[in-house]
């Protein structure tokens, strides 16, 4: 089992050092030169060559690579003498636009995509387990219908179409929400609330769209299986048979896909956090992009990169515990 | 007994996990098959008999060249075929086919028939005389189907004819040793009985040679020449049909004849007077 | 005949048999119009006598076990009689039909290792169904389930009540579903091809655990299989079925030795055996 436990780790340290030289070589290939971009109007190739150098551009591929790598884990000094900027550990970069540390600057917004997460995150598994459970229970009736057509519209329509109607409605029309505002908990919990309501639903809507189908193909397997019949040959009650030996078969994969799912929304939602002007990694991914903020794109896609690595391991061994067959050898 | 068309010399084989262990990786060999030795009578049958994780399937396996065994070696009508690949291996194939347990997962369900049954002779580039349609009427017919639905898809058939399509497949290339691993254990017992009946009259028929793999004592005892019994990857007891089920000499197989539940003799007898009786009344 | 109230339903009806099927037919809607699966099929068990359905596959015999137990797949109706200790069991509400599944009547079925859910131990599945029709402590309920499993010759039960279905070879998965039937002490105990999955050295010992089980208890029994053999070492009376018609039935006495149905004879010709002069199949190709 430790050692079932140490391989995956292995593994995983493995991919995350091919996506971290993939990374840099497709920013190293496509990006334009950062040098240009600092160097600005008042630019002189003398001054775009001293830039370079301080920024260690004039370095071969496998030094730069070197050096962002041990950047990461021992922090990194860009230039020399009184203009070097230090980079503490772990250092995934340095933007120059904004004179900030890639570092810092994702960790100043993850509360606001922690917070996203894990709220979208709960009400995704409520109404995403529930639906496709009803959906299950009362197939080809008229619930089972309703779930799944509004499931499709979940996974059909557009994350931003979706938050621009429901801001439409709710604030505009409606008024029964505010404007989405930047406040912390402590400022104003009941606008904090307020604020975060909509951007929830709108990233629960698509994943709850998404589990609900899966768990509903679930549960009907499940309730197919040959173990239900015995269940209720046995004389147990329908809900207690539901309950106990229809959920663990039927919910033991969506946990796996859960995790990836959860680490991947760490990252930050692009068009969500946008949308609604959210300051959170997503955003922060979105506005890089398009001031071309080079280093930041590549910390951001790396953090997120790493998020799913991690959480696929971590699934992965938690999968081995939660399926008893996988668990125990067989006799 | 005339000479032999396949010879197997103590086939092994292992199969190697990589193990979980706790702290010490582990590796768990697996022996499948343990030192078997035994020959197919030409014309004639070998049942190999034995319960579950006896080795019984994978000695099929490998006697149909479908895995390689650890060690061991097989010789077809003369020659050594343990390392065969290219042309002597298309050769043995062109020699040796299978029957399998389930029709309905061995026969594609997107095919026809007509296409289940040439899809050998395509493999091996062999061309029928006649035409490839009217080789599989022909074999259609053969085995007591109706040659006229060589267009159907197997789903269209019962249990029994779907595996009557798995023997005409098997028979368009014209082998000279056929491999029935548990051909029948999925069938009805009335239609079981009837498979058997056509495989024994195709092997007087077409001079076949048979290895008929089976569980099921009472089955083997219908089509075997000669008999080998297995248990836990070995040969525990060889020999004539006749004098594995009367004179059983292994415990294991005295148990498992013994295991088999029986009609009632004196039930049996009083049946067979009865039918005598009316038959001679008619 | 009283549709008499679930709590009374325990109390058998004095002189009544203990399983009375009367003309039962199963119907199921298909889009080319209803289908009886088993059509107008009567039989009767004792207690402590085993009643044996022989049929081969879509012969009706697992439907009419299912409907005994209410547990007809969605769609199926079944209409005629079942009287268990005289009381109708045909037209209950499911919640009614619960009390009688696992308590009066207990099932076990084919393929253990489907038939157990993977995902807990094999000593809470037998405690859930003990507790749902006795209540009780869960201590108590486990203390139950490893004397099951101790009568049923599981060694080591005390400590094997915690291990996972699939870490049983199938033998003893087929004793854990006897021994979570039996827990219960039900009235009639019906077997859907119990062996049928299992080797011929472990059927054989199944065979024996289940007549001694039914001695000691004095359970009444149906015994479904297709092979006629078994049938024949297992049951009193025997039901011959085929395609949901009743073609045939008596004691295995009679059926064997002088069976009448086209049909049966028929079966009985096509048994391969293992040492009978009938040669007929291998004597007529050579």
């Amino acid at each position: 089992m430790t050692l079932t436990i140490l391989r995956r780790v292995l593994a995983a340290v493995g991919v995350l050092l091919l996506i971290s030289l993939f990374t840099f070589l497709i920013f190293f290939w496509l990006s334009p030169d950062p040098a240009v971009q600092i160097c600005g109007k008042t630019c002189t190739p003398e001054r775009i060559d001293q830039i370079r150098t301080q920024l260690g551009l004039n370095l071969p591929f496998w030094e730069q690579y070197w050096q962002f790598l041990s950047g990461i884990f021992t922090g990194r000094t860009y230039g020399e003498g009184a203009a070097a900027i230090d980079c503490a550990a772990p250092c995934l970069g340095f933007s120059f636009q904004t004179n900030e540390s890639v570092t810092d600057m994702i960790v100043a917004r993850m509360p606001v995509s922690v917070t996203l997460a894990i709220g979208a995150a709960l009400l995704w598994l409520l109404a995403g387990i529930g639906g496709g459970l009803l959906s299950a229970v009362k197939q080809g009736t008229g619930w089972d219908r309703g779930v799944m057509m509004t499931a499709l519209a979940g996974i059909s329509l557009p994350n931003y179409f979706v938050a621009l109607l429901l801001q439409y409605l709710l604030v505009v029309q409606l008024r029964w929400l505010p404007f989405p505002q930047s406040v912390t908990f402590a400022e104003d919990p009941l606008l904090w609330f307020q604020s975060y309501l909509m951007p929830w639903l709108v990233l629960a809507f698509g994943y709850a769209a998404m589990y609900s189908r899966i768990v509903r193909t679930n549960v009907i397997d499940t309730l197919g299986q040959n173990f239900m019949r015995t269940a209720r040959a046995k004389g147990l009650d329908g809900p207690i048979v539901l309950r106990r030996h229809a959920l663990r078969p039927s919910l033991t994969p969506v946990v796996t896909l859960f995790g990836m799912d959860f680490a991947g929304l760490l990252g930050g939602a692009l068009i969500t956090e946008t949308v609604f002007g959210l300051n959170g990694v997503g955003k922060l991914t979105a506005d890089s992009i398009a001031k071309n903020d080079q280093p930041v794109i590549m910390g951001v896609t790396l953090l997120a990169a790493a998020l799913v690595v991690v959480a696929n391991m971590l699934v992965d061994v938690a999968y081995t515990y939660l399926d008893p067959r996988v668990r125990v050898k067989s006799a | 007994m005339t000479e032999a068309i396949l010879t197997a010399s103590h086939l092994t084989k292992r199969f190697v996990t990589r193990g979980d262990g706790a702290f010490i990786p582990g590796t768990t060999t697996f022996t499948a098959v343990d030192d078997v030795s035994f020959e197919v009578p030409r014309g004639g049958t070998l049942g190999i008999v034995g319960e579950s994780g006896s080795g019984k399937s994978t000695t099929a396996r490998i006697v149909a060249k479908l895995i390689e065994p650890t060690s061991g070696t097989l010789e077809f009508d003369g020659v050594d075929v343990t390392t065969a690949n290219g042309r002597g291996l298309a050769a043995f194939r062109s020699n040796v086919q299978v029957v399998f347990q389930d029709p309905f997962s061995s026969l594609n369900p997107r095919h026809t028939v007509e296409r289940i049954i040439t899809a050998p002779l395509d493999y091996q580039g062999i061309s029928p005389k006649g035409g490839k349609r009217a080789l599989v009427r022909e074999l259609l017919e053969r085995v007591g189907l109706n040659p006229d639905h060589a267009q159907r898809y197997p789903a269209q058939f019962s249990g029994g004819q779907a595996q009557r399509i798995g023997i005409a497949r098997a028979l368009a290339v014209s082998p000279k040793l056929v491999i029935c691993d548990e051909a029948v254990s999925a069938l009805d017992v009335s239609v079981q009985a009837k498979v058997i009946t056509l495989l024994n009259s195709l092997q007087v028929e077409l001079g076949l040679s048979y290895v008929f793999i089976a569980h099921d004592l009472a089955v083997v005892r219908q089509i075997a020449d000669t008999v080998a019994v297995m248990s836990r990857g070995r040969i525990v007891e060889q020999g004539d049909r006749d004098e594995v089920f009367e004179r059983p000499q292994h415990e294991y197989t005295k148990a498992l004849l013994a295991a088999v539940p029986k009609i009632d003799p004196e039930w049996e007898l009083r049946r067979a007077r009865m039918l005598a009786e009316e038959g001679a009344g008619a | 005949m009283s549709l008499a109230s679930p709590r009374t339903i325990s109390i058998p009806v004095p002189g009544s048999t203990l399983l009375e099927v009367e003309h039962l037919t199963v119907t199921f809607p298909t889009s080319a119009g209803p289908v009886d699966v088993v059509k107008d099929a009567s039989f009767r068990v004792e207690s402590g006598d085993t009643l044996g359905i022989v049929g081969e596959s879509g012969s009706g015999k697992s439907m009419t076990s299912l409907a005994i137990m209410g547990l007809l797949p969605r769609g199926g109706t079944a209409t005629g009689s079942i009287r268990l200790n005289g009381h109708e069991l045909l037209g209950r509400t499911d919640r009614e039909m619960r009390r009688v599944r696992g308590d009066k009547v207990a099932m076990v079925f084919q393929d253990p290792l489907s038939s157990l859910n993977p995902y807990y131990t094999v000593g809470l599945q037998i405690e859930e169904a003990y507790r749902a029709h006795n209540g009780g402590s869960r201590r108590n309920a486990r203390t139950v389930t490893i004397e099951a499993l101790e009568r049923v010759r599981i060694a080591d039960a005390a400590r094997r009540v915690d291990h996972y279905p699939h870490q049983f070879s199938g033998g003893m998965r087929q004793r854990i579903m006897i021994a979570m039937a039996l827990c219960l002490e039900p009235d009639l105990l019906i077997a859907d091809e119990p062996t049928t999955a299992l080797d011929v050295t472990v059927q054989a010992q199944i065979l024996d655990l289940l007549a001694e089980l039914q001695r000691e208890t004095g359970t009444g029994m149906i015994f479904i299989t297709h092979d006629l053999a078994v049938v024949s070492q297992v049951a009193q009376d025997v039901l011959v079925m085929k395609d949901g018609a009743q073609v045939e039935s008596g004691t295995a006495e009679e059926i064997f030795s002088n069976p009448r149905a086209a049909y049966t004879r028929a079966l009985l010709d096509a048994l391969p055996r293992i040492d009978d002069p009938f040669d007929e199949l291998k004597g007529a190709a050579r």
